[in-house]
């Protein structure tokens, strides 16, 4: 009995020496790293790094800075300094060399591989054939988001894909190889969609948040001929100087899946729903047979009527 | 009675022989028997002595007035393509270009005006085509309903007017380069993928693929240059500018939104949108620095000339406070430009021409292009696809 107490005695009042495991590429105490603003910058662009110590238990004296080896004098003390990130790949090595006023010295170091995370948003909306631009997302549409990392040398199927949509994570978490996902647009005039990229042991590579745009579809008019197909001039009014013309309504930025399967679609002139016997159901051809006006109006209606939002209606005058 | 028939009698008798006198005093007595007597020819063909033949009228080529100040429209017709070819240096340069509608080909002799059509193959509704550089390969696209396009190619035969085709497919995107190889960009799901295309074999090799879809390639001129490849722009939508050389992506520091560029030699001419305006800026890759130009530039509105970093643009001096480029694309509005000489070393810019100046009308440059000497420019106006050409 009494060796146990002696034991126990001389244990408690062992010297206690504490070790700290080492995550990531930052040596750290518990309550001390390097903190870098963006945490993710991309080349050839400016970010800070600042020492982050206010969970650490002794009070901190001295700071030398060291990047890449090389000592800033000029940020001798600074907790918070400025700097570039080189070429895309090219890797950063910052050291904070740290004395507390215990005398103990610590470095905690941090290395910084900028990279560009390119989030590359195709909204499967409808624009015409001759137009140079990409289409834009509308409320309930489909959008192909695609995810191009550079200046990895890992293989995308190698790597951890957690994208989110306004907060919430797709798919259900982290997906290895999905440099792709899909999503519908939801209400609102814009949304966010982030992207986490980390290699398979849980190191992030890159991440990036981006605000993406919801827009109404709009609507325009072109004339279209049998030999030269659709003009790319748009027409807000029109003089029909042949006997007939053939007009087709482009919807801008209307969900592919609505235009070709539009729940209603439908022509007026003026203000009278007429049948359409084009095949076609964005074309009509309109001629001045029987007519008693100078001018017409002519207007066209599609939309998805499970999804209102869905669809666009506009007209132009014809005038004879 | 008997009295009255009488004198009726004499009188009738009378006025005959009175407008027998009046007839004969006017045109006189007829010299021969011919000049009485009809010839029906009952006894035998009457030869004339002169027979009058009437002219034949000899429809001669059309002729191109090439002499007609520097400013000069080469067709009235929509054009689909065109490409100025030079087959020897003995020879006169031609001009190539393709019909719209039709895809008839025809040349133009520089020197002469004449026009000559090459090859009377139809390719229903042409709206683009491409021309190798010895005027030999086409490559026709069709209008459809959808950004990949029915795609013919073909050669030009040497005996008939015609072209024969060689390859069948779709496409988002062609353009030869200067070995006569054809880029093809073909949509696969929803990546994009490109060949190369050789006439000659009709073969095809892979070129690169992208991993999306709603590309725009800046093809290089030459077999093994390096691409420039951007998303599609949209104002509201991050545009990144990428160098595909082999099958290796790699990313330029060239970003915004609404992304549109070219490159001429180290340097590259790009818009963003930046404060609801768009903007253009010189990017120096041997640097890594840009410059702003003064006013907006579009970038499908400018050529890139010899490869050193110099640009010939046309802007509509009206209207270079754009807000985007978008309504353009939709045809909401149009120009009427100037040209202008961008050099991205000196930052320097050089008026050109005016085309409302030198024509009188309503120009909207597209599809500019420099003749391999440097001395011409040739160009599609936008507003009736006709195409003109212009003495440096």
């Amino acid at each position: 009995m009494k060796h146990l107490l002696v034991s126990i005695f001389i244990f408690l009042f062992l010297p206690i020496s504490v070790t700290y495991a080492q995550i990531g590429t930052s040596i750290t105490e518990p309550g001390i790293s390097i903190k870098t603003t963006p945490a993710y910058p991309e080349p050839n662009t400016s970010f800070t790094s600042s020492l982050d110590d206010y969970s650490s238990i002794d009070r901190v004296t001295n700071i030398t800075w060291r990047v890449d080896g090389e000592v800033l004098t000029e940020a001798a003390n600074l907790r918070t300094i400025n700097l570039r990130s080189k070429d895309g790949g090219q890797p950063t090595i910052i050291e904070a060399v740290v004395t507390f006023s215990t005398g103990r010295t610590q470095i905690i170091k941090q290395t910084v591989t900028p990279r560009y995370l390119d989030i590359i948003v195709e909204a499967q909306t409808k624009t015409p054939y001759f137009y140079l631009g990409r289409s834009v997302p509308s409320v309930g549409s489909a959008v192909n988001l695609t995810a191009v990392l550079s200046n990895s040398a890992v293989d995308s199927n190698n790597l951890l894909y957690t994208w989110r949509m306004n907060n919430t994570v797709i798919g259900g978490g982290a997906q290895r190889g999905k440099n792709k996902t899909s999503i519908t647009t939801p209400p609102g005039s814009e949304f966010l969609i982030g992207l986490e990229v980390s290699t398979l042991t849980g190191e992030i590579l890159a991440r990036r948040t981006v605000s993406i745009p919801s827009v109404s579809p709009s609507l325009h008019f072109y004339e279209k001929s049998s030999l030269y197909g659709l003009s790319n001039r748009s027409v807000t009014s029109l003089n029909l100087t042949g006997d007939s013309v053939t007009m087709q309504a482009e919807p801008f930025n209307l969900d592919i899946e609505t235009y070709n399967n539009p729940d209603l679609v439908e022509w007026k002139i003026n203000n009278v729903v007429v049948q359409n016997p084009n095949t076609n159901p964005y074309e009509i051809t309109l001629t001045a047979e029987n007519q008693t006006f100078s001018a017409s109006t002519i207007d066209f209606h599609v939309r998805d009527l499970n999804s209102l939002l869905q669809g666009v209606r506009g007209q132009f005058k014809l005038n004879f | 009675m008997n009295k009255k028939f009488f004198i009726i009698g004499g009188l009738a008798v009378i006025l005959l022989l009175l407008g027998v006198w009046v007839y004969l005093l006017v045109y006189g007595a007829p010299a021969t028997t011919d000049d009485i007597f009809a010839n029906l020819g009952t006894e035998g063909e009457v030869t004339e002595g002169d027979i009058v033949v009437p002219p034949v009228v000899i429809e001669e080529s059309p002729v191109v007035n090439v002499d007609a100040g520097r400013l000069r429209q080469l067709t009235t017709g929509p054009v689909a393509g065109f490409r100025e070819v030079q087959l020897s240096t003995t020879t006169p340069a031609l001009i190539y270009y393709v019909e719209m509608g039709t895809g008839h080909v025809y040349t133009i002799n520089t020197e002469s005006g004449e026009t000559l059509r090459v090859s009377a193959t139809t390719f229903p509704q042409t709206i683009a085509a491409e021309i190798s550089n010895t005027g030999r390969y086409y490559a026709m696209r069709s209008a459809s309903a959808s950004k990949s396009t029915p795609l013919t190619v073909g050669t030009i035969s040497t005996s008939t007017v015609s072209i024969t085709k060689s390859y069948e497919g779709t496409a988002l995107d062609v353009a030869f380069n200067n070995n006569e190889e054809l880029y093809i960009l073909s949509r696969e799901a929803d990546t994009s993928s490109a060949v190369t295309y050789n006439l000659q074999s009709n073969s095809s090799a892979l070129l690169f693929t992208l991993p999306f879809l709603e590309a725009k390639v800046e093809w290089g001129k030459e077999r093994g240059d390096s691409h420039l490849v951007y998303p599609k722009p949209a104002t509201a939508l991050e545009g990144q500018l990428y160098e595909i050389s082999g099958d290796t992506l790699t990313r330029l520091p060239v970003q915004g939104l609404g992304l549109t560029a070219l490159k001429s030699g180290n340097i590259t001419l790009y818009n963003v949108i930046e404060g609801r305006r768009l903007k253009s800026y010189f990017f120096d890759h041997s640097f890594g620095v840009k410059e702003s130009l003064d006013s907006a530039v579009l970038v499908e509105k400018c050529t890139g000339a010899a490869d050193e970093g110099v640009f010939i643009c046309a802007q509509d001096g009206s209207k270079t406070n754009l807000r985007n480029q978008e309504d353009w694309y939709a045809g909401e509005i149009t120009f009427a430009d100037s040209v202008w000489l961008l050099d991205g070393n000196s930052l320097t810019g050089e008026l050109l021409f005016d085309t409302l100046e030198e024509s009188g009308r309503q120009i909207d440059i597209i599809n500019l292009d420099l003749n391999d000497t440097g001395e011409v420019l040739y160009f599609i106006n936008k507003l009736d696809n006709t195409l003109w050409m212009y003495e440096l």
